[in-house]
């Protein structure tokens, strides 16, 4: 089955959150404001624009129980907005509530608890934000996770257990805090990754394989393994009691990730497609991209002579094709009118970095669908059952 | 005259001190770490001078942030002693020798890519192994590439990448050949892809 | 287009493909700002090992990865006097209409004789891959387009001294 692909926006989607009858979305069009679309029919329109950020909005959540949005930004702010009745006009609106970061740098990242009563914040100011409501004031406050972030923060992923956080930052590790609330939490049960857990304990402490920035984290739908990627081209994946498996992949780094079962990712990022990882506590491997558009023309043509090595794809189509004809046939098309730069169009569904994977439909507690969206404006439903096998080699 | 010195005393030894918190947090309120008063008296005089009082603007208080990372931290250390690094680079040239002799260039590769020395104080070992392996470079014929690397492992060929870039660095020194190691890098870029090209990049540990 | 280029090119082309992996990075320094870490050097993690790719002494890239911008520096291949004033006022000719070429730089980092500053908002608003063919497409030119001037430099100075020496044959 083909992927149902969208094109939302003339300009690159830093974020997108789904509501939780994935009848609206909302997405960051890498401007100030927040945008919402509602389905209608096959086409995504635009029915509401929530301006209230004065830089850059770096990330959405959208609550799936509770309906609230939560929105950060790089102006150093973070707002959760709630649908209420518009008294004059009887419509529904969406309102901002005040969040008290106390961080002064850019906010990066940020993540509703599965219980929806907190929400994790990463920050450029070395900290993680843990919010929380305070009813008496009518507005979020914030904890700092401070020790032992030592540069940007640039992702966050809750435990199941609504405890225990993931952050990966741009100083080369992914770590587990517990972001333990006295006045919201009850003590929570133990887990692989600690029994005791006052705030700001370090549960775990994993350095990128190769000195890359940890681009993003997540848990595993259990809580009981860690997965990353980072700027190393690797994708890591963690068992607290067991081994640490890492897979250096042959393309471009990966940014974002997201487990669609207890035994399998799909992982995203600068190659622009999704690609499914998969193992068990024995051993991970890559299965394959969900994109099946490069692995057709591969097959064909100019590529055959090069071994079929599928790895480098772009690297072999369109100008490296140029530059061997001229180099062998003595052919220098390049400098002449238009014949070239035809290829304009790359191979792949999305035109260029997917920014977000996030999952869109779960039957059974495994995700069935996940959505992307990228630098080239668009949004991509893949099926994740539907892994084509020719890319295979390519993620050893 | 007084009043200044003391101020500069004081800017010194704030910044030296450590973590100079108010410094560097509220960097944004006071674009100018400096009180206005002290700021007229260096301008009383003749401007030759306020040109010179303005070295302390140069002055990087970030650095003085406990959190910020500095360069060795970067990385993990290479846990062995220089003059082992260095024993051992010599150990694994004359095992590339015997190597080479029964022309088996995958094994030649194998022994000098692994442990390669890494961060400060082992110049003459990196030099060595460097020198080591542009012989089997140089020497190796160039249909035989694709094989060689291919059965390299991964970590051997993320660091013979590495070199390869070490080499293009330095054109010029010892027998280094801008074509041989084009070459190569064009073949290693096929085979272990542009991720590699990343991890040279990423990785601190500088060979 | 001789055999030795070839695989120059395709060592540059990869190196910027693997260089071009930016995203927006808001500075950790300065608060509510947004600059390209490589120039500012504000941080060392967000700075990547520079790569150099180089055909000779003579030839050679320079390329400066960080998390939100690169840095890439070119020296042209300058053989003798006549060509080293060539690549002098054709480089000083671009930059001085550097904000016409987008990614192009006033000023070339030192030991090299033009420089490209690309950061993530070239990346978002431009096609990567038409990025780095456009750059791959200026190191064919730039050559070129020396030597073509050379020859033109040369053919007039003939034309020159042959009008020059003709008034002595009369």
């Amino acid at each position: 089955m083909a992927p149902e692909v969208h094109n939302l926006s003339q300009t690159p989607i830093t974020c997108h959150a789904f509501s939780p009858d994935r009848r609206q979305l909302a997405i960051s069009p890498n401007s100030n404001d927040v945008q919402i679309f509602s389905r209608q029919g096959p086409e995504w329109v635009a029915t509401e624009t929530l301006s209230e950020h004065d830089k850059l909005v770096t990330s959405i959540d959208w609550a799936p129980n509770s309906n609230r949005i939560v929105t950060a930004s790089q102006d150093r702010n973070a707002y959760v907005w709630q649908e209420t009745q518009d008294p004059e006009t009887n419509k529904l609106v969406w309102k901002p509530t005040l969040v008290l970061l106390r961080i002064n740098r850019a906010a990066t990242h940020v993540r509703w608890s599965p219980k929806e009563d907190k929400f994790a914040v990463a920050s450029g100011a070395r900290a993680i934000a843990i919010c929380s409501f305070d009813s008496e004031n009518n507005w979020w406050v914030s904890k700092l996770l401070k020790k032992p972030i030592r540069s940007t923060v640039l992702s966050v992923d809750w435990h199941p257990n609504n405890v225990l956080l993931a952050a990966g930052s741009a100083d080369m590790k992914a770590r587990v805090f517990s972001a333990y609330i006295k006045e919201v939490d009850e003590r929570p049960a133990a887990t692989v990754w600690g029994s005791k857990l006052p705030f700001n304990t370090i549960c775990g402490e994993y350095a990128s394989p190769a000195g890359g920035w940890v681009h993003a984290v997540g848990f595993s739908p259990s809580g009981d393994v860690l997965a990353f990627v980072s700027h190393d081209s690797s994708i890591s994946i963690v068992y607290p009691t067991g081994p640490v498996f890492n897979i250096r992949i042959s393309s471009l780094p990966f940014v974002t990730l997201t487990w669609t079962s207890e035994d399998s990712i799909v992982a995203a990022g600068h190659d622009c497609q999704p690609v499914v990882f998969s193992g068990s506590e024995a051993g991970w491997q890559g299965i394959g991209s969900l994109d099946h558009t490069t692995a057709p023309k591969s097959a064909e043509g100019p590529r055959a002579g090069y071994g079929g090595s599928s790895s480098v794809g772009r690297l072999k189509a369109g100008a490296f094709a140029t530059f061997r004809d001229a180099d062998s046939r003595g052919q220098s098309s390049i400098s002449g009118s238009g014949s070239p730069s035809a290829d304009t169009k790359m191979l792949t569904v999305h035109q260029n970095t997917i920014t977000s994977v996030r999952p869109y439909e779960t039957r059974g507690g495994q995700v069935t669908k996940v959505s992307t969206t990228g630098v080239d404006g668009k949004l991509v439903i893949w099926d994740v059952n539907d892994v084509g096998t020719g890319g295979a080699s390519a993620w050893r | 005259m007084v009043a200044k010195s003391l101020f500069r005393r004081a800017l010194k030894e704030r910044c030296l001190a450590g973590p100079c918190q108010d410094l560097t947090h509220s960097r944004n309120k006071h674009k100018h770490p400096i009180p206005s008063q002290q700021y007229s008296i260096a301008n009383d005089h003749d401007p030759l001078r306020s040109i010179m009082d303005t070295a302390f603007r140069k002055i990087d208080i970030d650095i003085y942030d406990e959190d910020v990372l500095q360069e060795s931290e970067l990385y993990d250390a290479d846990p062995r002693d220089p003059a082992q690094v260095l024993e051992e680079a010599r150990q694994r040239q004359a095992a590339v020798r015997t190597f080479l002799a029964k022309s088996d260039v995958v094994g030649a590769l194998s022994t000098v890519l692994e442990n390669a020395p890494y961060g400060p104080n082992v110049d003459q070992a990196k030099e060595l192994t460097l020198q080591t392996l542009l012989t089997i470079l140089n020497t190796t014929k160039s249909t035989e590439i694709p094989g060689v690397i291919k059965s390299l492992s991964q970590d051997a060929q993320d660091t013979l990448m590495k070199y390869l870039y070490k080499g293009m660095a330095m054109p010029g020194w010892g027998d280094i050949s801008g074509s041989v190691l084009l070459g190569w890098h064009e073949k290693l870029t096929e085979i272990a892809g542009t991720g590699c090209i990343v991890r040279t990049m990423t990785d601190r540990r500088l060979v | 287009m001789s055999n030795v280029l070839r695989p120059y090119l395709a060592a540059v082309r990869s190196t910027l493909t693997a260089a071009l992996t930016l995203e927006n990075f808001s500075s950790q320094i300065v608060e509510r700002h947004n600059k390209p870490e490589v120039e500012a050097r504000g941080s060392k993690e967000v700075l990547l090992n520079p790569l150099t790719i180089s055909r000779n002494e003579n030839e050679r890239v320079l390329i400066e990865p960080s998390v939100n911008s690169i840095r890439l520096s070119i020296k042209i291949k300058q053989a003798d006097e006549i060509e080293r004033i060539l690549c002098h006022q054709f480089t000083r000719f671009m930059m001085q209409r550097a904000e016409s070429f987008i990614v192009l730089r006033r000023k070339p980092v030192q030991g090299y004789d033009i420089s490209f500053l690309i950061t993530n908002t070239h990346s978002e608003t431009m096609l990567k891959h038409k990025i780095v063919d456009f750059i791959i497409q200026f190191m064919e030119e730039v050559d070129k387009e020396i030597s073509e001037m050379k020859l033109s430099l040369n053919a007039r100075a003939r034309i020159v001294a042959e009008s020059y020496l003709t008034a002595f044959n009369a």
